[in-house]
């Protein structure tokens, strides 16, 4: 009979699927205050808006006020689901599975599993992984204080504006690379049990753990 | 239409402050002409926000040798402007005769054009949500008037017209100043200041060695504006990095796909 392996617990599940939809609006109602290139963003947004209000305004400048509204409604429901998140992940923080291994393959795992599609050395999260979530937690850390800031701007000196407002900036231009990464990763067949471990909440073979994360697999047998 | 150009003459003013009487009445009549709001209401209440043009007092050396220099705040109304190329809503724009001028109505208050300034001049309103800043009365230039301020100058401190005219007049007057008073005399802004503003649409005759001490720095910056410069061109690039090498992967991947899936069929009936 296959044993079988949780790999997420539903409030993990619950809050990542939050947060695909929160950085989706964040980025999207980001970019076009950010740069002109995205101003068709704050159109698409003003244009309705415009309509709907009976205002008879310039659509940029609706499209751009919806743009800030809706990223400040953003950042509220992130602390909303983010505080308790962490409070219960900090409560188990060292089983978390992205502390460095010293018996796994490393960087050179990445080759295995990605060049060579073999099953290298690794625990739960290979090398790579790792390193994504490292990104996520600094640069998602980076974004909401200085975002804090960014808000509540006439509390704070010019000094501490200006670094909070850098710090948005490389949190974001740092987040958005990882980011596209990890979708491109998640989504990719070679994944497929993990995302529907992730999305789906469907358990893991203990066999195919045993072949795909033989570190992952010690610990879970040692518990 | 040429670029429209005005220079301050430090060393021919009064500090008679008559400008900016000038400044603040034009700007509550504007708001009448303008049908924004009534005479009555213009004239009655603060509206800090229009005064674009107000004297900074600074004391500088020990009692009893020290000495103020006032400067007369204002716009510069820089060429390469860092307040319209970094404003979200495209409300800044820098008009066909060379003024920088903040649209309000188009404004949605989010101050990055006060961030961006190097010279610390937009003000904002938190009543109308909207930033605020000189326009070198354009309204006015452009209806063959001369700005408010220039106007109303008793001195003839405060000179406005073709930038050409304007440029050899300063230079004229600062070399007089020069040999006069034995010391270099300069126009700020008649040549280019540094990359980030460029030339300056309202220079100033100042003596070369008080130039900082009264509010004109050798090279106008906001460095986290720079810098967010180069962020934004890193992003890009390491995002269209990432993309193009996630599609090469995926390429890979389906070109050694059925190798690597009979492989690992392999590897399992070996095991």
């Amino acid at each position: 009979m296959n044993k079988k392996i949780t790999a997420f617990t539903p409030f993990q599940m619950f809050y990542h699927r939050s947060i695909i939809i929160l950085i989706f609006f964040f980025i999207l109602t980001g970019l076009p205050i950010l740069s002109s290139g995205f101003h068709w963003i704050a159109y698409s947004f003003g244009f309705p808006f415009d309509f709907i209000s009976g205002q008879n305004g310039d659509t940029l400048r609706s499209g751009i006020q919806v743009c800030r509204i809706i990223h400040r409604v953003a950042a509220l429901l992130f602390f909303l689901f983010t505080v308790p998140f962490i409070g219960v992940q900090l409560l188990q923080i060292n089983k978390w599975h992205i502390w460095p291994e010293s018996e796994a393959a490393g960087l050179s795992g990445l080759k295995t599993n990605y060049i060579d599609f073999k099953h290298a050395k690794q625990g739960k999260y290979n090398a790579g992984q790792k390193i994504a979530a490292y990104v996520f937690i600094v640069c998602i850390s980076m974004l909401a204080f200085s975002g804090c800031v960014l808000w509540f701007r006439g509390s704070f000196s010019p000094a501490t504006l200006a670094l909070a407002r850098n710090l948005h900036d490389i949190g974001f231009a740092l987040l958005l690379p990882t980011l596209l990464g990890h979708m491109y990763f998640g989504i990719h067949p070679l994944n497929r049990a993990g995302f529907k471990a992730m999305f789906n909440g469907r358990e893991l073979d203990e066999a195919d753990v045993q072949s795909h994360h033989p570190l992952w697999y010690e610990k879970v047998k040692k518990d | 239409m040429s670029i429209y150009s005005m220079c301050y003459d430090s060393q021919a003013c009064v500090r008679c402050f008559t400008c900016v009487v000038s400044c603040s009445v034009e700007n509550r009549l504007r708001l009448q002409r303008n049908g924004t709001t009534s005479i009555e209401t213009g004239v009655n209440k603060a509206l800090p926000q229009l005064n674009y043009l107000y004297p900074i007092q600074r004391e500088y050396g020990k009692y009893p040798k020290s000495y103020r220099i006032t400067e007369l705040h204002h716009c510069m109304h820089c060429e390469n402007a860092p307040c319209a190329s970094s404003c979200p809503s495209n409300a800044i724009e820098r008009r066909k005769g060379g003024q920088v001028v903040i649209h309000q109505d188009l404004c949605v208050g989010c101050r990055t054009c006060q961030d961006a300034c190097p010279f610390d001049v937009p003000i904002y309103d938190q009543h109308s949500n909207a930033s605020y800043k000189c326009m070198m009365c354009y309204d006015r230039v452009e209806s063959d008037l001369k700005p408010a301020c220039v106007n109303s100058c008793i001195a003839d401190a405060l000179i406005s017209g073709p930038r050409e005219e304007v440029v050899a007049e300063a230079r004229a007057r600062a070399k007089r100043y020069s040999e006069q008073f034995g010391k270099e005399y300069i126009v700020y802004g008649a040549d280019k200041i540094n990359d980030y503003v460029g030339k300056a649409g309202w220079m100033t005759i100042v003596s070369a060695e008080e130039m900082e001490k009264y509010g004109l720095p050798k090279n106008p910056m906001v460095s986290s504006m720079v810098l967010r410069q180069t962020t934004k061109a890193f992003g890009l690039g390491a995002s269209a990095a990432v993309a193009l090498g996630a599609g090469a992967h995926f390429l890979y991947w389906l070109a050694n796909r059925k190798d690597a899936l009979a492989a690992q069929e392999k590897e399992a009936d070996h095991e």
